[in-house]
């Protein structure tokens, strides 16, 4: 994948998630943690092969694609642009074809699972940076998605939010990518971890292994 | 500045907040043609107008003050018409008022036209916004088939405009504190240019980022949205109520006035 200037953002990155497991994206600054990510969601044009469920990624099949993959933004306020919360839920089940009644029950559990019963009605502005965040995931639950994109799902968060949403996301069955320089956080949700940098596979390895290698963390800049 | 600014009664409970958005929005409107079908020369003929807003406001269980401090935050939007005039319209007009019969300029009368009908208009939507939810008066809009994108547009509006307000409070904060106060004029007017372009250039990154959360999300240029209006049997009786009285006040008035 290139930008418009000429820089290559990813070189021959070659991963596989498996459904259910939990994949860990690691690695400094401009390492092409997110266009990875925006790459799966076709957002970005790219040359190689992706394919999500089986279906390969590209203009014809992106809306069948996109129904199977939910990304969560590093920003929040992005992802909430509806006037209240319920709207912003249904979103897009009602893309996804669903009638309202449908839409509505879908957008009603997904806000239980994040917790956040009872704020329907309230528009993003009026909530707390966790409140957001909670809700911007809710917002892809609700379209029962096969694979959970997140980009830095822990950014801005306090102690106590940040808590919550591990509880929450430990609690999915969901394929997940989470690209994060929350160590601790890929520690306790991820199975598996890929370090990137300059847009290549550094290392692919379980979380126990390449969280151990200090030596290599070091080297890339993510611990002292 | 929050949603509160615009939501503050939105959110309560009682008969107006009750009734239909669409039946709200329609009533509203055509309240507002009505009102500016008068002639110019027309004043008392307004008076029974303002029962329709007052009556919302009171069953909406919205403080009058608070609708009367809007209509004047905004009214500074027409004071120059009306000051203006007096002096274009020198036409003598007879008066009469009960037992009395004089003769004033033209302008006067239409001076206080307008300002009744803009202080009225004012007070119905003001009314009209105070008794219900925002979302729902986009709904509304989109089921009485308004265009698509204006209705889209005005979402966006409602959604972004605060934040896109605190955002530039927080740069121009960020300016003062570096001693912006003490720099001479130029340099500050250089710093608000920046400032202006910064936001505008943040906004725009912005709307990329949003189209792209929303193309995430499945969307394809049409808009979806939950039903959740319902038109009851105390919408239709609000509607035919407003009916008749517009109708009355437009063509049945006493003809003493």
């Amino acid at each position: 994948m290139r930008y418009a200037d000429g820089v290559d953002a990813l070189r021959g990155v070659s991963l596989q998630v498996r459904a259910g497991e939990r994949v860990g994206l690691i690695g400094p600054n401009g390492a092409g943690k997110t266009t990875l990510m925006l790459t799966v969601m076709n957002a970005v044009r790219f040359t190689g092969r992706i394919a999500v469920a089986g279906a390969e990624v590209s203009k014809k099949t992106e809306h069948q694609t996109r129904s199977q993959c939910g990304m969560i933004f590093q920003d929040a306020e992005d992802h909430l642009f509806m006037p209240t919360l319920l709207d912003d839920v249904a979103f897009g089940p009602l893309n996804q074809g669903c009638d309202s009644a449908e839409a509505r029950r879908r957008a009603v559990e997904a806000i239980a699972q994040v917790g956040l019963t009872g704020l329907e009605e309230r528009s993003a502005h009026h909530m707390s940076g966790g409140q957001k965040r909670a809700a911007a995931l809710a917002t892809v639950l609700s379209m029962q998605v096969k694979l959970l994109l997140l980009d830095e799902p822990g950014a801005n968060l306090d102690g106590r939010s940040r808590r919550r949403l591990l509880d929450i996301l430990d609690g999915r069955t969901e394929a997940m990518l989470l690209a994060t320089h929350d160590l601790p956080m890929v520690g306790r949700l991820c199975s598996r971890v890929i370090l990137m940098e300059q847009g290549r596979i550094i290392a692919d390895r379980p979380t126990a292994d390449l969280l151990a290698d200090r030596a290599l963390l070091t080297a890339h800049g993510l611990v002292d | 500045m929050h949603h509160h600014f615009i939501d503050r009664f939105a959110m309560g409970d009682s008969p107006v907040h009750r009734l239909d958005a669409r039946a709200k929005l329609v009533a509203v409107l055509a309240y507002t043609v009505v009102l500016i079908s008068f002639d110019r020369y027309r004043v008392a003929n307004l008076v029974p107008m303002a029962v329709l807003p007052f009556a919302m406001l009171w069953f909406a269980r919205v403080p009058v003050t608070f609708a009367l401090r809007r209509v004047a935050i905004l009214s500074p939007f027409i004071l120059m018409l009306v000051l203006m005039s007096p002096m274009y319209d020198r036409t003598p007009c007879a008066v009469a008022f009960g037992p009395w019969h004089f003769t004033i300029i033209g302008g006067w009368l239409t001076a206080a036209n307008i300002a009744i009908k803009f202080a009225l208009g004012v007070l119905a939507l003001t009314a009209m916004m105070c008794a219900t939810p925002f979302a729902l008066l986009l709904e509304a809009m989109r089921r009485l088939h308004m265009p698509q994108i204006v209705v889209l547009q005005l979402g966006f509006l409602y959604r972004y405009l605060f934040l896109l307000i605190d955002e530039a409070m927080r740069v121009r904060r960020a300016r003062d504190f570096r001693g912006a106060a003490l720099a001479p004029v130029g340099r500050r007017l250089a710093a608000a240019g920046g400032v202006i372009g910064m936001l505008f250039i943040r906004t725009l990154d912005r709307s990329e980022r949003v189209h792209l959360a929303m193309a995430a999300r499945g969307y394809r240029g049409e808009p979806h949205s939950l039903n959740r209006l319902c038109f009851t049997g105390a919408d239709a009786v609000f509607f035919v109520l407003a009916a008749v009285y517009l109708v009355a006040c437009r063509w049945g008035y006493p003809k003493w006035f």
